[in-house]
């Protein structure tokens, strides 16, 4: 399959286009929480945001070899994401009757103005855009802290990474610093 | 050295506040030092950002479960690269999905797949009728006409054959637990196949 480094995002598309099934599924790993963080903010049922992955990563594969940039990426999977939601709802038979019901109810049961939801949700997918673009290590690392539903412990994460507990808390701020980095960089927050 | 302990440790504080559990002194310490501190600031919104973004859902279960559906799919995606455009993708199997909190497997019967091929789609619904047989019934979407449109499932020497109606929907009354080779056809032609495991 040939050697490049499998950290990178455009190196996993690259591995994704010779046909390479562990590049697929670290890509898969990284690009699923922005798919997700976008189903989350506009409230599909579980079966729903699964279908609409399934038809993303369908799209995705289908399009891998126009992917040459790790922004050309994030964006086109963003995007094709967004599509597939706002063409379920023009399918769906009952949206446009339960439409002004939908849009009462949502309102109901946010708390904040549409403004102050809009930041929340552009905040979420601002950051899940900048951990998929951090080395594999890291983005590992900040996985392990922050998503782990297993809450792992200092050793748990020292055995699985192989790096002394003592040295969690420094690698942690350098995975840290450099997510800070791509946010500022590509004004993900602004 | 002790640049990057004293970063830890402002580290460990912010997660500390995010998270609720500095109180007193420390906490208004931070506080004060938050409202002057401007990288310290974008830091602590960064650990809220975070956890927020961590406890949205099981991430674990989620990537999981995202982990096996787009195995399934890429499997399919080579196949269909070597057979050509007709062979099917798996594109969403409600088997693979986790089971809802507090919701016993028995209680969850009915099986959903979709496919997408070249120019259609097709859905899929399974309804267990004994522990080794099962109800299809599927639709069809995007052939611009639906007049001698027929599905064929075989296995082996075991062949089922139904029509679709005007709207591409289809059924299949009773079928045996097997692993088939479905295939749509229009006329004679053969618009798609798929493989599936009952």
């Amino acid at each position: 399959m040939g050697t490049y480094d499998s950290t990178s995002l455009i190196s996993l598309v690259k591995g994704c286009r010779e046909g390479d099934k562990k590049s697929w599924e670290i890509l898969v790993r990284r690009i699923t929480p922005l798919i997700f963080s976008i189903c989350h903010d506009v409230e599909l049922s579980r079966d729903e945001k699964y279908d609409v992955l399934g038809q993303v990563l369908l799209l995705l594969l289908e399009n891998i070899d126009r992917i040459k940039s790790a922004d050309k990426l994030l964006s086109y999977v963003g995007t094709m994401t967004r599509r597939e939601i706002y063409a379920r709802h023009r399918r769906s038979l009952y949206f446009r009757n339960a439409r002004d019901a939908m849009i009462e109810q949502m309102y109901q049961n946010h708390s904040g103005t549409p403004e102050e939801i809009y930041e929340r949700t552009r905040d979420t997918q601002g950051i899940m855009q900048a951990m998929a673009q951090l080395p594999r290590r890291d983005y590992e690392l900040l996985y392990a802290l922050f998503f782990d539903s297993a809450r792992p412990s200092y050793e748990q994460i020292s055995a699985r990474f192989g790096i002394a507990v003592p040295t969690i808390g420094s690698a942690r701020g350098r995975a840290l610093q450099k997510l800070y980095t791509i946010i500022k960089r590509k004004k993900l927050f602004e | 050295m002790e640049e990057m302990k004293n970063n830890e440790h402002i580290i460990d504080l912010l997660t500390a506040y995010v998270c609720g559990t500095l109180s007193g002194k420390e906490k208004r310490r931070l506080e004060a030092q938050l409202k002057t501190d401007r990288k310290m600031a974008e830091l602590c919104e960064l650990i809220k950002q975070l956890r927020r973004a961590g406890e949205k859902t099981d991430w674990t279960r989620t990537q999981d479960t995202a982990a096996k559906l787009s195995a399934q799919l890429f499997d399919d995606y080579q196949k269909r690269k070597k057979s050509g455009a007709r062979r099917g993708v798996t594109v969403f199997d409600s088997r693979i999905l986790p089971l809802p909190e507090g919701v016993r497997p028995a209680t969850v019967s009915t099986r959903r797949m979709k496919f997408a091929f070249a120019d259609l789609n097709m859905e899929l619904s399974l309804y267990p009728i004994t522990t080794d047989s099962y109800e299809l019934i599927g639709r069809i979407s995007g052939l611009e006409s639906y007049d001698n449109v027929s599905v064929v499932i075989r296995s082996g020497k075991t062949s089922f054959r139904t029509a679709t109606d005007h709207h591409g929907l289809f059924r299949f009354e009773r079928v045996p637990a097997l692993i088939y080779t479905l295939a749509i056809k229009s006329g004679n032609r053969i618009c798609g196949t798929i493989d599936i495991e009952l």
